[in-house]
């Protein structure tokens, strides 16, 4: 096989050069143009002329971002590129929008399905298509060992109207493609990237398919204002190609380039971004485009003959490279003739994935003949004397990097710090909280210790004094029984609560208090403290680590209890202390409400009650992580809240177990 | 003669008043004292074991301490400001050492740890029932 190109000047000319190389007579013609003129007229006398005198031949066309001939960059120019193959059947179609692009990507595979396909060239119009869509569709009907490579029709930068082109027929919106069927045919794809990934990662917090609402929970419009500038930001879409946003996926780093920006501040991509995924700015480095621009031929190194190289790349690449687009061009125009595009988006795809890139640079190889030659002795070609008209650029893309790379360093420092705090004081309330069971489980066992030794010396002093009765003896020995059971029934419980990694599952809140104060119960009693559970949704049930829920209630118990002593040794006379449990339900999302009448907590100090290692009480007995780590475990584990309110004589905390509507 | 039987002898009689909160302990503990005092009266709590001794001659308190409406101690001080030569045990537990240091300044005749140990309970209270009963001696005297 072969390729030969043609710049087009005017039909005349064009049709000499088809004459001249006898294209008309081939059986397998597969013929490309991209038009840098990017109007249907142009597209349509175009069209009509290869059409007309290459009946035979497969003819695509599509408007562009600029044209690809050798390693020249060109702009409004119009490159034809004819193919002719030898030992590979050629089918090609069209297909206009009419559902979707889902459907549409699947209905143009369907149509364009083939035995022994190597690899299947698409077009589609580059505006008001889903690509990423159409690519799904493609996939998921066409057989996964074909290479698919394309991309998406430009209008030199002004989004206003693609076309594409299959034969003499010039479509508004659709897609256009061939597929390469072969036993011979060696295909070879790749990619370069490039572009640097900066600042923090943003979440993407409102999308639906490839329009962003919100990043970060704030407007994307506003997000771009902050981060460069309101004239950079005024400058969308134009400008978003080339601070794309990066995302991602499977190992990948996807671009998404900006297409439209529409009145309520959102903004279209040039590809899909799910809601929940996690975004960065993207700054296209020239210094790693050229620095990598030799890497896009690697799969040649080995001997690999190409006959026919195309390349579809990403406009950004021409508007950031500018003058110096050509130079990733230069060591693969070294290896064939190459010709292409540059597109609002390409196609790629691997054995595991296809993916619809922004940004990046693909290009397919093919060769007919199974021809190796020798390895060739990899000559860098020298990046630095291509640098000396782009130093400024170069040198703050580097510095940019640079100090985001520093930020970035930091922030991991201060991260990985606060993770290992958080693991700490997570440490320190749990060895807090089994500090606490255990006085808890002592409270529990005395009563029946000493139940049970008093009952022994009874039996025992009646029968040394000669009055022991049977039934008496039946009646302790039972007793005694059943202090034992519920001692065991509490080292159970026990053991329930302090069992480490309890699962997420779904229980039931009442069930937890009941343990809880099962556990506490003798302990608070001890201290005159009244408990009533009060369930005005006795049902109430969350899906969570109940552990986590245990801990938090019992943090607040164990307080309100504390808070009593204090109160308590002031005078005797107080009304009586109650601690009392409300399970309720606001907008469907289940309360703990636990009130006591301690005193509560002075207004001046309220405020400060969740800030980590703050105590009010005295050195040595609190460890003032309690309700910070509580807060947080409500906040976290429950995506709900710890509220605190103040009431007459006491405290109320809230235990919001879920997300609240307001 | 056996430390039950010298008991037996000393407290035969005596009046002990018993106050504690605990159902369980409380059952089996008035069944113990029962076989050795004469006369006893039971109380549930501070409150109630205070009103329980202004009705009655009482020879010897046994209490607990911790205990709902008045505790153990603030009992104490009341019945001691009504006798201040009242003959008071204490029974308790092991971990309320802070309780134990408020006590000293009571003039307590000696303490019962729970759970509580038979030969140490035995040997108290016939050593206290014996003061009493000296004391009451003297008193006829």
């Amino acid at each position: 096989m072969f390729t030969l190109n043609h710049q087009y000047k005017n039909k005349v000319e064009l049709i000499k050069w088809l004459e001249e190389n006898n294209f008309a007579s081939e059986d397998e013609c597969l013929v490309q143009f991209f038009c840098g003129i990017p109007t249907k007229e142009m597209m349509q006398t175009v069209s009509s002329t290869l059409h007309r005198h290459l009946p035979k031949a497969h003819i695509l066309g599509s408007t562009t971002d600029g044209e690809i001939l050798s390693d020249d960059i060109l702009y409004e120019s119009i490159i034809v590129s004819v193919s002719v193959f030898k030992k590979t059947k050629i089918y090609s179609t069209f297909t206009t929008y009419s559902t979707n692009s889902y459907d549409m990507g699947c209905k143009i595979a369907t149509k364009l399905n083939q035995n022994d396909a190597k690899v299947m060239i698409l077009f589609t119009t580059g505006l008001a298509i889903n690509g990423e869509h159409f690519l799904d569709g493609v996939r998921n009907t066409s057989d996964d060992e074909c290479i698919i490579s394309g991309g998406l029709a430009g209008d030199n930068g002004n989004f206003k109207q693609t076309f594409i082109s299959y034969q003499d027929k010039v479509i508004q919106k659709g897609a256009v493609g061939v597929i390469l069927c072969s036993t011979e045919l060696t295909v070879k794809n790749n990619y370069e990237f490039g572009w640097e990934p900066v600042g923090l990662p943003m979440v993407v917090t409102k999308s639906k398919d490839n329009i962003i609402y919100e990043l970060n929970n704030l407007p994307i419009i506003d997000v771009y204002t902050k981060y460069f500038g309101e004239e950079i930001s005024n400058m969308l879409p134009k400008i978003g190609v080339e601070i794309p946003l990066i995302v991602n996926r499977n190992g990948q780093n996807i671009a998404r380039a900006t297409l439209n920006r529409y009145e309520d501040g959102s903004l279209l991509f040039a590809g899909n971004i799910l809601e929940g995924e996690k975004v960065r700015f993207g700054l296209g480095s020239v210094e790693k485009i050229l620095k990598n621009s030799d890497n896009i031929c690697r799969d040649f190194y080995d001997g690999y003959i190409p006959e026919s190289v195309f390349v579809y790349s990403c406009m950004a690449r021409r508007r950031l490279l500018n003058t110096q687009a050509n130079i990733e061009l230069k060591m693969l125009s070294s290896y064939a003739n190459i010709s292409g595009f540059f597109t609002y988006g390409e196609f790629f795809s691997n054995k595991q994935n296809s993916y619809l890139f922004n940004e990046t640079m693909t290009i397919i190889a093919l060769s007919e003949n199974n021809i190796k030659a020798e390895p060739k002795k990899i000559v860098k070609s020298n990046i630095t004397k291509h640098l000396d008209k782009n130093i400024l650029m170069y040198a703050v893309t580097h510095m940019t990097n640079v100090i985001a790379k520093e930020w970035q360093e930091k922030v991991d420092v201060e991260v990985a710090k606060n993770k290992m705090q958080e693991e700490q004081n997570f440490q320190q309330a749990k060895q807090a909280q089994m500090g606490e069971m255990i006085g808890m489980i002592a409270h529990q066992w005395r009563q029946p210790l000493n139940a049970i030794s008093a009952t022994a010396i009874n039996v025992s002093l009646l029968s040394s004094m000669g009055m022991l009765k049977d039934d008496k003896v039946q009646k302790d020995s039972f007793f005694i029984q059943e202090q034992c059971q519920k001692m065991s029934e509490t080292i159970d419980t026990f053991m329930n609560f302090v069992k480490p990694g309890k699962e997420s599952r779904k229980f039931k809140i009442s069930d937890t208090l009941n343990s809880i104060i099962y556990i506490m119960g003798a302990q608070l009693a001890n201290h005159n403290i009244i408990v009533s559970i009060i369930e005005t949704d006795e049902d109430s049930s969350i899906v969570g680590h109940e552990d986590l829920l245990e801990q938090v209630i019992i943090n607040i118990l164990a307080n309100a209890r504390d808070a009593f002593n204090n109160i308590g040794s002031v005078g005797s006379n107080q009304n009586e202390k109650f601690i009392k449990i409300g399970i309720e339900k606001q907008d469907n999302v289940p309360l703990v409400i636990i009130e006591d009448n301690a005193g509560g907590i002075p207004d001046d100090i309220q405020k400060k009650i969740f800030n980590p290692y703050f105590t009010t009480k005295e050195q040595g007995k609190g460890t003032g992580i309690g309700l910070y780590m509580s807060s947080n475990i409500m906040k976290k584990a429950f995506s709900g809240d710890l509220k605190y309110e103040r009431t007459e004589n006491g405290s109320k905390f809230i235990l919001v177990c879920g997300e609240l509507d307001s | 003669m056996s430390i039950t039987d010298e008991l037996k002898e000393n407290a035969k009689e005596l009046t002990v008043l018993y106050v504690e909160d605990e159902d369980d302990i409380r059952s089996q503990v008035s069944q113990i004292l029962g076989l050795f005092f004469g006369t006893m009266h039971v109380g549930v709590n501070g409150l109630n074991g205070l009103e329980l001794y202004k009705e009655n001659e009482v020879d010897l308190v046994v209490t607990d301490l911790t205990m709902p409406k008045m505790n153990g101690i603030d009992m104490i001080k009341n019945i001691k400001e009504i006798d201040s030569l009242q003959h008071v045990i204490v029974l308790t537990a092991h971990n309320s050492s802070d309780n134990l240091i408020e006590t000293m300044d009571l003039q307590i005749d000696g303490f019962l740890l729970k759970p509580m140990k038979m030969d140490k309970m035995l040997s108290l209270l016939t050593k206290v029932t014996n003061t009493i009963n000296l004391e009451k001696k003297e008193e006829k005297k």
